[in-house]
């Protein structure tokens, strides 16, 4: 695969979200949602960002969308440092990159047609010259996504999930964008509804050469349809590389807990379920050294200490971890510093 | 139709209407569904399917604008429908345990956990009698100490257990320390501290396994658990699956897992039953329904499932349309609308529910019941 | 798509919301007796000029003044003047027929009230909606301000306004006004902290929509209800309001034909003209009570529905 430049890059990015702690007030506590994300994300893949609530996945899909501002960081988009733009600045950008919510009932505005949604997002970026023209491209997308352009005058209270659901994905293909965050999309959908959708993104990505970035906390989904896909928890990526590696060889062990942890619909397949111990440490009191070790069964006193170095432990594939760890054999090895990929990806305010 | 010797729950040709403002929504359409003692059902179906709607209707806790136009919910032998409400809060109390999705929701916010447990206990005293003073000797005897310090509690408690009767301040104490072993058989970390606490300070798992306890503590005939590991994360829900397959072991009460996710169901139950549209449309042993579905809806329903250990999504994933509105059904199978394998005689016709193999129950004309 | 369909489709679409509301209205009696006054209330304005010559009001023909004549009704009070012909509520203390002067009061009085109502609406929109969007220091700003005008006593400020820029319509709609907005504003600015929380503002947000856009297009569009509920139970409160004001003096002229004009004449004469305080304050009571039942009956209908 060439090493074109991609299309959106995230360099040890934060965001943190104050909270007044301590007696009087002062103390002040920070939920570090997302705490130094390095990532970068090739024109035309999926790339999939899974972990459990409080991940600070959605956090980072907000933040790297600009509906928040990061607290630290940088968001690169094909090249541009887009991080600090405001109003005016940030429109272009806003053309090129949209979102799909997860909510598909509240996503949209109930008092708006499904006509208006469509339009108005082209009239505002002008991608139009013509409200005539943008009736009959919201007659064209409103097919694209599967439903009939007599469905234009309705309202979304007279559609189902999945139907609101398209609706939502044709409103932000209005501004004809390159890039889309697709933030949990079919987790509200029935998995008959689901499998419709996810199809379609898939055609539509096909077609209209778009690059995702799908956030999700069911795995099997992200398995069936990302290229890459990264696993976090408690606001930084553990692992990282290509869908299979991940899924086939996982090299961290949260992100080997996690696979353990989900059923599979086959009766034959019953798991003896390993059981990951422990509670999610507070976003406002991060352990220490590596994240992972309060619930990690191969944490030595180095993790508690030091923090965890970023690793190619195999050829694209990235781990932030002390050790090589043999799951089945529950062995674990030290990785030697020349395979460290530095210090830049350490988390901001880290000493 | 009465429960059968085995059996601790059949619901047959249950229909059960809700009158709304908009219409009569026909959200039961003649539910056919049976539990064997000491076995795990899994009810299995998509939004608007009736699997909530039908647990509450075995629980009794159906809500006013309910009708229920014809069926029966015979719970160990008693019929459920039509019982007088004090017969119904008996049932729930001793024989029935309804588990929650959302348990910040149906926990009271303003209580303890161990309040709130001991709070059961407490309503109906002559009910836990025995069985707390059991439970205490139990305890005692275990600890080896029927001899020494405890002995004299011991003695009391016998003579109590013989009177029947406990003084309040024992009853009240041999209440805490039951519901703090229950707490502890759910696998809660230190269960004298979570007695203490409230439902805010829990995490989404501990407080799911407390209503689990909740439901334990009355040794329930049978429970009903509906989406309880939906809003859960996966660590999480692995947590009180395996909590669940250990008590299925330990108790003698049979579950009704409700639930829309199929691996879950893979997991845990013995028996599976389908439902869409207010029927159940395929019933069989969970290895019988995953290796050989019979009816297009469960077809679909698997190739549509996504699977970890699968990298790609099934051709076939996905079932066309939606789920139907309940007001105006479609007429004569209520899936035919989206069915793949459907033909003249399905909208005409009702589909029965029969028995094609051994076990295997299936509402389909493909597989018989045309006339 | 069958014609069976094509009705479902329609049942969950406006009409569903309009049909609902009739069928919750069928329930409610108080709504329909709320409703007939305020519509009642409202054609009477529209006709009171082709009822009434408005010239009448300036009449003062005083020989027949505090008179009653009408049989079906015996105030049992001994001095009471009897006028020549029969005037169906007996005439005011400038001697004109009382009902006339109240069909002339009536459109007043509303005028004014719906002048205030709109006012306040479109105020507490616009800065109640800007304070909570925009959050921080305008927030802040505006939120003192507020405060400051809803601790002053409202009749008060409104008395204190009247006297120094003069007694006239205008001034007295302006004063009322002035104290009537702050309530608006907070409750337009609780609306919009809740509705700008909701993903579909989100999705408008990165769509790249501006936020007075987002705000005063979508928001306001989602939120307006319950303050378009309060403004119609507020048209009794102004009602009641502005009599009060003219009741105690504040008018333009006392020959203003106005509800609390008519009333505070018969304050003076209640032992010899009860009619005079009587109908008119009848009159304020009855439009009052029509509107805050119709106010209450629609936001009865907007909650269950709400609650779907």
């Amino acid at each position: 695969m060439s090493e074109a430049s991609p299309l959106l890059s995230m360099e040890n990015l934060a965001k943190w979200f104050p909270v007044r702690g301590g007696f009087f007030g002062r103390e002040k506590l920070h939920v570090k949602a997302v705490d130094g994300v390095t990532l970068s994300i090739r024109r035309g893949e999926t790339f999939g960002i899974v972990g459990e609530s409080g991940c600070g996945k959605t956090t980072l899909g907000r933040t790297l969308m600009r509906l928040t501002e990061a607290s630290g960081g940088h968001i690169l988009f094909e090249g541009a440092d887009i991080t600090g733009l405001r109003g005016r600045r940030l429109k272009p950008f806003r053309r090129k990159m949209q979102m799909v919510f997860q909510d598909p009932y509240a996503s949209l505005d109930p008092r708006q047609n499904i006509r208006s949604a469509l339009t108005e997002p082209m009239m505002l970026h002008h991608v139009v010259s013509s409200k005539s023209l943008a009736n009959s491209f919201a007659a064209e997308l409103i097919e694209k996504v599967g439903l009939n352009p007599d469905h234009l005058s309705r309202f979304p209270h007279e559609f189902s999930g999945g139907q609101r659901q398209r609706v939502a994905i044709a409103a932000a293909l209005a501004v004809k964008p390159i890039f889309v965050v697709l933030d949990e999309p079919t987790s509200s959908l029935d998995v008959s509804v689901q499998a419709q959708i996810l199809r379609l993104l898939k055609n539509l990505q096909n077609e209209l050469g778009l690059t995702y970035i799908l956030i999700s906390h069911n795995l099997a989904v992200v398995r069936q349809t990302c290229d890459r896909t990264a696993v976090m928890y408690l606001g930084r990526v553990m692992e990282v590389a290509e869908t299979h590696r991940i899924f086939e060889n996982p090299k961290h062990p949260y992100t080997k807990a996690l696979l353990s942890a989900v059923p599979i619909p086959d009766p034959t397949k019953r798991k003896s379920l390993h059981v990951l111990e422990g509670d999610v440490p507070k976003p406002t009191a991060i352990p220490e050294g590596c994240r992972f070790r309060t619930r990690c069964e191969f944490a030595t006193a180095k993790c508690g200490s030091d923090f965890p170095p970023l690793v190619e432990i195999e050829p694209r594939h990235f781990v932030e971890c002390h050790y090589d760890i043999d799951f089945i054999g529950k062995e674990r090895r030290e990785l030697s510093p020349a395979q460290f990929q530095g210090a830049s990806t350490l988390p901001p305010g880290h000493v | 139709m009465s429960t059968t010797k085995g059996e601790i729950l059949r619901v047959s040709n249950l229909r059960v209407s809700f009158n709304t403002y908009a219409g009569e929504v026909k959200a039961l359409d003649g539910v056919e569904l049976s539990v064997k003692k000491g076995e795990v059902l899994g009810l299995v179906g998509e939004s608007g399917c009736g699997k909530s709607v039908t647990a509450l209707a075995v629980a009794g806790l159906l809500p006013p604008n309910a009708i229920v136009l014809n069926g029966s919910v015979q719970l160990d032998g008693k019929e459920v429908l039509g019982m007088s409400k004090k017969d119904l809060q008996t049932i729930r109390l001793e024989e029935v345990a309804m588990v929650f999705q959302d348990p910040m929701t149906f926990l009271n916010p303003v209580l303890s956990v161990g309040s709130q447990i001991t709070e059961i206990i407490s309503t109906r005293p002559e009910l836990f009698t025995s069985r707390l003073i059991n439970h205490r000797i139990g305890e005692i005897e275990r600890g080896g100490a029927k001899s020494g310090p405890m002995e004299e509690e011991w003695a009391r408690l016998q003579t109590a257990l013989q009177r029947g009767k406990l003084s309040k301040k024992d009853f009240d104490r041999l209440a805490k320390e039951y519901t703090i072993s229950v707490l502890a058989s759910v696998n809660l970390p230190e269960p004298d501290k979570v007695f203490r606490m409230y439902p805010f300070e829990l995490s989404g798992g501990m407080r799911q396994r407390a209503m689990i306890a909740m439901a334990l503590v009355r040794r329930p005939k049978l429970i009903l658990a509906d989406e309880i590991t939906t809003a859960l994360d996966v660590t999480v829900q692995a947590q009180v699956l395996k909590l669940l397959r250990d008590l299925k072991t330990e108790i003698d009460a049979s579950i009704v897992l409700i639930t829309h996710d199929l691996a879950v169901i893979a997991e845990l139950c013995d028996r599976v039953a389908v439902m869409y549209a207010g029927n159940v449309v395929e019933l069989a042993d969970v290895g019988e329904l995953f290796s050989n579905p019979l009816h297009p809806y469960t077809k679909g329903l698997l190739a549509s499932v996504p699977r970890v250990d699968v990298p790609s999504a099934s051709p076939d994933a996905g079932i066309a349309g939606s789920v139907p509105d309940l007001i105006r059904p479609p007429s004569g199978c209520r899936f035919h609308p989206r069915c793949p394998k459907a033909f003249d005689k399905c909208p005409q016709v009702k589909p029965p529910f029969i028995e094609v193999a051994p076990g295997h129950f299936v509402a389909c004309l493909l597989y018989g019941g045309v006339p | 798509m069958t014609q069976q369909d094509r009705r479902d489709e329609e049942m969950h679409g406006r009409r569903a919301d309009f049909r609902y509301a009739l069928h919750l209205m069928r329930g409610n009696k108080l709504v329909l007796v709320g409703l007939v006054i305020s519509v009642g209330t409202l054609l009477l304005t529209g006709l009171s000029h082709l009822l009434v010559n408005p010239a009448l009001a300036n009449q003062q023909p005083l020989a027949l003044r505090l008179c009653w004549n009408n049989p079906l009704i015996n105030w049992g009070i001994s001095n009471v003047k009897t006028c020549p012909t029969s005037y169906p509520l007996g005439t005011d203390a400038f001697g004109r027929n009382l009902l006339q002067m109240i069909i002339l009061a009536i459109p007043v009085d509303l005028q004014i009230a719906f002048e205030v109502v709109a006012s306040a609406v479109v105020i507490g929109v616009f800065f109640g909606g800007l304070a909570a969007y925009a959050g921080g220091i305008v927030d802040e700003v505006i939120l003192r301000i507020t405060d400051v005008f809803l601790a002053i006593p409202a009749i008060l400020l409104a008395i204190v306004l009247i006297v120094v820029l003069g007694r006239s319509l205008p001034t007295l709609t302006l004063a009322i006004i002035v104290t009537w907005w702050p309530y608006y504003v907070r409750l337009m600015r609780s609306q919009v902290i809740t509705e700008k929380e909701k993903p579909y503002v989100e999705r408008l947000r990165a769509m790249g929509a501006s936020s007075p856009r987002i705000l005063y297009i979508h928001i306001v569009r989602n939120s307006i209800y319950p303050i378009l509920i309060q403004a119609t139970l507020d048209i009794g409160s102004v009602i009641l309001t502005v009599s009060a004001l003219t009741f105690i003096g504040l008018t333009p002229s006392p020959l203003l034909p106005e509800l609390g004009n008519l009333a505070s004449q018969g304050i003076a004469n209640i032992f010899t003209a009860p009619w005079l305080i009587l109908f008119p304050g009848l009159t304020i009571l009855l439009i009052s009570l029509g509107f805050n039942l119709l106010g209450d009956g629609i936001r009865d209908i907007f909650d269950p529905r709400l609650r779907r």
